[in-house]
């Protein structure tokens, strides 16, 4: 099977005119709604309705891919970065993040960080200062990274130079919110005392001003309004019913933390104001998704009863759509895409790699 | 975002599932054809060498053909056998595990001297820490056995590795002094010394020492697009350093032979793990130190009736240290083992035709551990056999039933409780000889693989309530033998040939077989994920249909001068069947080829044995569902041997000198662990 896809023509075409287009970031969050006021309006460069889907691939096997996916037809191309490229994005795909035109994929096993222009041709391999890249946010011109050696990095995006501060222990996710990122510790290597801080880094002296404690082993953090979401993994040991500690997710509201009250919380998802909230990835009835807003809380469920979701990986949210990556970490994964709005099951597809981990929609 | 920390986490599980600690024996079962004893059934064990006398697959090479093809690794020596594969993380210190007609590496028992290697923290055996130079023979025995006055744990195995080392054979001087040096590419350095001494009439000791040393750092490339480079293989050193000692005696008239072993080895090595794209950092290292120690005494009686019983004990140690920057402080794991087995097997022919055999093994195991939440398991192993062996001049008929009953404790504050495991696997084979030289057999095997200290205990993976997996085997086969109307009856090139010449008896000779077989295992014991964390599970179901030839054809034109043709070809269908609505349904099985064979040629004459050695496999996906990007391409190996056994004066001067790879091709086994290329070893032996 031939994985070549994108034809550099008709990359082209799209991107005519486009490098040249700057598109301004008013907000410090990546995804953005557009029409949510404010923004200019965006230039084309990717055609409307494609989105990358990144493989995180296995351990030890050099197997981290992209693949594109376009709603017109709901067609996946496999092997887009190599197709373009000729190179592979070596171990474990971590995370990507689409930001002034140019896409950023860390890959934390084989240590970079690869930037690419809008025809998703290579411009820069960063190396993070020999760290394992895990999770990419931007705000301001500056794009940041944890790295799981315990710091967090700053990229400046025209000059690809990096400064890095000391975090806790193998830092996961964090959010930026009012000038200030709040990195999750997970301490995930030093099982069985896993971590329970967060990290509050002030990004104009890119110094560490305070640390949260919070629950064991915080992996993932989202800024929705004024509130921190922080997701804390526990400590796994389900077989242990006195040791067990559960998953929780936190509210931090800037002076205190309080629990949001959902158990079994398996990861979330981010998009505008709303929070998705995946619970029960592991359990025997499958999965379910709730869309909370800080607003007004908790509303409607995904997943009705008939579609018993197993195996549940990652979960992406873009304007339209809901993606729910499923795997079982030994054979290629496959996406579900859900719309959003209408909570309705859209359409399916083999990511034809292993570990689907994120999708990102490609900004019109 | 947070799986990368299970794939990480899983980065020392991986290798500690895939390492194996050093011995530790269970019980001995073949020794190897005493030559003090004058018994009838020292040509029961001389037939026992003969493939194509065998009512099961048996394939054997002994020291006069290892030296004749210059073999230097064991792991060369098996991909000489069908139906055998070497699953090789590559290079000196890579592990290297025998996977017998695809059951998995679990279901191949390694036998050393009769001890019983590997132990229950690992299911299997690192066959890359075994000295060839050492040994006298391989074997590889695969869905039965012929011989019933074995140790029932090897009566019980899905598949039998076996290594014998020399027994000392005394002509004319009392002693005997072997020194051996080899040298070869990636700084390949090893060093033997060996003496053995004859105490009176009944008596004889072996001592013997080795050291090797190997850098390993061979060159690969990194098959990436553009990007490709080639690299050197860093972070594979390893230094390991061996003892034994062997005391072998006659306790007299009907009064039995004695056997004492004491083996001691310790190693050290680097762990390279797999090669990372951008990225090339080894942080991990692992240390092994490992005795062994056994007594066996066996002794035969008029009325036909045999016995032997053997005592032993193990004990070993691994470290292994990881010093990756993401970790707050180097990980450093501990393992203390200890294993103390008692086993006996008494046969008895009571008739010409008929013989009966019972053999027990008893083993008492401990594992302890610094490792977070261990629960320091505690097992008491038996096994039990039962057999019974009919033969007349035209058939051979064998069953076989066994016992496995497992007890398993747990101590500590993480301690678990474990149900009892008893499991019972029969097992029978037949041939019968229709013509001279020809011989039809047939044969069925139940056996259990049981889970290891890994699979049951390991902290938040192991899984207490695990069932052992269960491989069923049935085979078919046919075996054709010739040779030269002017020879004798004995085989070949038998055990006994110290004088160590290869060449055949004068005429033509011919060893083929052919087999056709079907395996099924179930209740597979599979990792699979929950939440973040791995666990383990009886899910897998496997079957595998194939064939498996091989043949060695030799004509000598006169005592010096010989030719030899051998080969060997394997066709595997090996399929998942786990889950209709899984991708992998009815897909090969990672890792396997459909078709692999090889051969070599051989000249072989009084002054010098030539010998050319062809390797090939087929394509393999890493993957159970074969996507192009998980494709392992096929690969065909060339190498060369030369070498001479000069005589002087009563020394003995072995030269050999053997190139690999010649074609200095770029294969992996194992996805991202890439294989040397073109390398020597050139080996200098001395025997007084």
């Amino acid at each position: 099977m031939k994985t070549t896809l994108f034809s550099s023509r008709s990359f082209g075409r799209i991107f005519l005119g486009a490098a040249l287009l700057l598109p301004v970031f008013t907000s410090c969050n990546k995804d953005n709604p557009t029409g949510g006021g404010g923004s200019a309006p965006q230039p084309p460069y990717f055609s409307k309705g494609k989105y990358l889907v990144l493989n995180n691939g296995n351990w030890g096997s050099n197997d981290a891919s992209l693949g594109r996916w376009e709603d017109a037809g709901k067609t996946y191309y496999p092997g887009a970065f190599f197709g373009i490229n000729k190179q592979h994005l070596g171990d474990l795909g971590q995370d990507i993040l689409v930001y002034g035109h140019k896409l950023y994929i860390a890959v934390s096993g084989s240590k970079k960080i690869f930037v690419t222009d809008p025809q998703l041709k290579l411009i820069r391999q960063i190396d993070p200062d020999n760290g394992q890249p895990r999770h990419l946010e931007s705000c301001k011109g500056k794009v940041y990274v944890t790295l799981y050696e315990g710091y967090l990095a700053e990229i400046d995006t025209t000059t690809f130079q990096l400064r890095k501060v000391a975090v806790g222990d193998n830092p996961e996710g964090f959010a930026i919110l009012g000038g200030k990122a709040y990195v999750a510790n997970s301490g995930g290597m030093n099982y069985p005392d896993y971590g329970n801080t967060v990290s509050v880094v002030d990004l104009e002296n890119f110094q560490v001003e305070k640390t949260l404690t919070v629950h064991d082993n915080p992996v993932g953090v989202w800024a929705l309004g004024e509130k921190l979401f922080i997701l804390s993994n526990g400590n796994y040991d389900y077989g242990h019913p006195d040791n067990y500690k559960a998953p929780k997710l936190q509210i931090y509201d800037g002076s205190s933390l309080s629990d949001s009250g959902f158990s079994d919380v398996s990861m979330c998802a981010q998009y505008g104001d709303m929070l998705y909230i995946l619970k029960d990835a592991y359990g025997p009835d499958g999965a379910a998704v709730i869309k909370y807003s800080a607003d007004e809380g908790g509303q409607g469920t995904f997943f009705p009863p008939t579609a018993k979701i197993l195996g549940a990986y990652s979960l992406s949210v873009t304007k339209d759509y809901l993606w729910l990556g499923t795997s079982n970490y030994k054979d290629p994964g496959e996406m579900q895409v859900w719309t959003r709005e209408g909570q309705d099951f859209y359409a399916s597809f083999g990511t034809q790699g292993l570990n689907p981990q994120k999708v990102v929609e490609l900004p019109e | 975002m947070v799986t990368m920390c299970v794939h990480t986490k899983a980065r020392p599980l991986l290798w500690l599932l895939l390492l194996t600690g050093i011995p530790v024996q269970e019980a001995f079962a073949v020794s190897p054809a005493d030559s003090s004893a004058r018994i009838p059934e020292v040509t029961v064990a001389a037939d026992k060498a003969a493939e194509t006398l065998s009512s099961a697959p048996l394939q054997r090479l002994d020291r006069p053909m290892m030296d004749s093809l210059g073999r230097t690794e064991l792991v060369g020596v098996i991909n000489d056998f069908a139906g055998v594969s070497v699953k090789d993380y590559g290079g000196v210190g890579g592990i290297k595990t025998v996977d017998v007609r695809n059951m998995g590496a679990a279901h191949t028992v390694v036998e050393y001297d009769g001890i019983a290697m590997g132990d229950f923290q690992n299911a299997s055996v690192d066959i890359g820490r075994f000295d060839l130079g050492e040994l006298a023979s391989v074997s590889l025995e695969m869905a039965g056995s012929d011989d019933i006055f074995r140790s029932a744990r090897h009566q019980l195995a899905a598949g039998v590795l076996s290594v014998e080392s020399a027994v000392p054979h005394f002509d004319d001087r009392p002693f005997h002094l072997s020194a051996q040096l080899s040298g070869g590419s990636f700084y390949y350095g090893n060093a033997r010394l060996g003496y053995e001494q004859r105490w009176g009439k009944n008596w004889s000791t072996r001592l013997g020492g080795a050291f090797f040393y190997a850098k390993g750092d061979y060159s690969y490339l990194v098959n990436n697009g553009v990007a490709s480079t080639v690299e050197r293989r860093l972070g594979s050193e390893s230094l390991d350093g061996r003892g034994n000692f062997d005391l072998y005696g006659n306790l007299g008239e009907n009064a039995g032979r004695l056997r004492l072993k004491l083996l001691y080895s310790q190693a050290g090595r680097g762990i390279p793990g797999p090669v990372i794209f951008y990225s090339q950092d080894p942080t991990e290292h692992l240390w092994n130190k490992d005795l062994t120690a056994m007594l066996r005494w066996e002794n035969e009686y008029e009325n036909g009736f045999r016995v032997r019983a053997n005592l032993s004990y193990g004990w070993s140690f691994t470290r292994y240290r990881n010093e990756a920057a993401h970790l707050r402080r180097p990980e450093v794991d501990n393992y203390h083992q200890h294993q103390l087995a008692a086993g006996a097997v008494a046969a008895w022919r009571f008739h010409p035709c008929w013989q009966l055999s019972l053999a027990e093994d008893l083993t008492l195991a401990k594992l302890d551990s610094d490792i977070p939440e261990c629960r320091f398991p505690r097992r008491l192993h038996s096994a039990t056999a039962l057999s019974a062996r009919f033969e007349s001049g035209r058939w051979l008929v064998r069953g076989t039933v066994g016992l496995v009953a497992v007890s398993d404790t747990t101590v500590g504050p993480m301690a678990v409780s474990v149900p009892a495991r008893l499991y019972c696997s029969p097992s029978l084979s037949a041939s019968c000889a229709p013509w001279k030289g020809l011989r039809l057999r047939l044969s069925y095997k139940d056996s259990y693989r049981m889970p290891s200290f890994n699979d049951l205990y390991y902290a938040r993976v192991g899984n207490a309530s695990l069932r052992p997996e269960k491989a069923t085997q049935f085979n078919l086969g046919l075996t054709w033998r010739c040779r030269p109307s002017t020879a004798s009856t004995g085989p070949a090139s038998s055990v006994s040939s110290r004088a160590g010449s290869a060449i055949p008896p004068v005429g033509f000779s011919a060893d083929v077989t052919a087999d056709a077989y079907a395996n099924i295992i179930r209740d597979k014991i599979v990792a699979i994920p929950k939440m973040f964390i791995w666990s383990m599970r009886n899910v897998g179901k496997a079957v595998a249909a194939g064939a498996d030839l091989s043949a060695r054809f030799s004509y000598a034109f006169s005592p010096r001068i010989a030719l030899a043709l051998q080969g060997k070809y394997s066709f595997q269908y090996a399929v998942d069947v786990t889950d209709p609505a899984s991708q992998t349904w009815r897909q090969q099985l990672p890792y396997t080829p459909r078709h692999s064979g090889g051969g070599t040629f051989s000249l072989l004459t009084r002054w010098v044995n030539v010998s050319y050695t062809l390797d090939g496999v087929s394509e393999r996906y890493a993957l159970g569902v074969p996507l192009p990007e998980y494709r392992l391409d096929a690969y065909l190996l060339h190498s060369l041997s030369l070498n001479h056994t000069f005589a002087l004066k009563g020394w003995k001067l072995y030269l050999a000198f053997r190139a690999d790879n010649l074609g200095n091709a770029r294969y992996e086994i194992i996805r991202s662990y890439p294989m040397p290329g073109f390398h020597w070893t050139a080996t200098l032996r001395i025997i007084l």
